[in-house]
């Protein structure tokens, strides 16, 4: 991944499914509301350690969440 | 249960409020760090040498402290967003003298000031802290 590249992601959906807000998923995850807006509005990457914990939270694999729009590397 | 659906919302409280008692601590101890200097400066602009290094003491502690404190306590993102005007100030800060120098000795601009480069590479990782932080 370079600089630049953008990766997308469904934490604004899933968030709003469970009708949390951005400081109660925050919260949850152990960062800031702004971490998580930043997160959602594509403006930052998690770390991986973070992507995980996302994932366990949502009780999805990672990448049903983000989406670097260049499918499996295996398919 | 409304206190396990708010669970998120109350450690987010929890954190931000610690996250400003660190920040409003450090300036306070800045602040009080600062005054005691300017009241202990003699009127050529001397400080005594046993206090000279006590400041510096007090300096490195509140320094190297503060700074541990803080990113034990922060998320990545504020960790990415203050490696990122570390970049920017260690680069301005890094350029700045060797581009003055050369300019003075080119009869340009006056001699390089130490201060004045040191305050500018702080303005420079300031101003991109909060573009990264408020963009």
């Amino acid at each position: 991944m370079s600089v630049g590249e953008v990766v997308e992601n469904r934490l604004k959906v899933l968030r709003a499914e469970r009708d949390w807000s951005q400081a109660e998923l925050g919260g949850r995850l152990g960062v800031s509301r702004q971490a998580v807006n930043a997160i959602e509005t594509g403006k930052y990457d998690p770390s991986l350690p973070l992507a995980f914990k996302l994932a366990r939270l949502f009780g999805m694999r990672i990448e049903e969440i983000f989406d670097d729009g260049k499918g499996r590397a295996d398919g | 249960m409304a206190d396990e659906d708010q669970i998120g919302t109350t450690l987010e409280r929890r954190h931000r409020r610690q996250y400003w008692l660190i920040m409003g601590g450090g300036l306070l101890v800045s602040l009080v760090i600062g005054w005691a200097m300017g009241a202990s400066t003699g009127p050529e602009g001397t400080i005594p040498a046993g206090l000279a290094i006590l400041f510096v003491a007090a300096l490195a502690l509140l320094l190297g402290a503060g700074t541990w404190i803080y990113f034990r306590k922060v998320d990545e993102l504020e960790w990415a967003n203050n490696l990122f005007a570390s970049f920017w100030g260690f680069n301005a800060f890094i350029l700045a003298f060797p581009a003055w120098l050369i300019l003075w000795k080119g009869r340009l601009v006056p001699e390089p000031d130490m201060f004045t480069i040191y305050i500018g590479a702080a303005l420079v990782a300031l101003a991109a802290y909060l573009w990264k932080r408020y963009r």
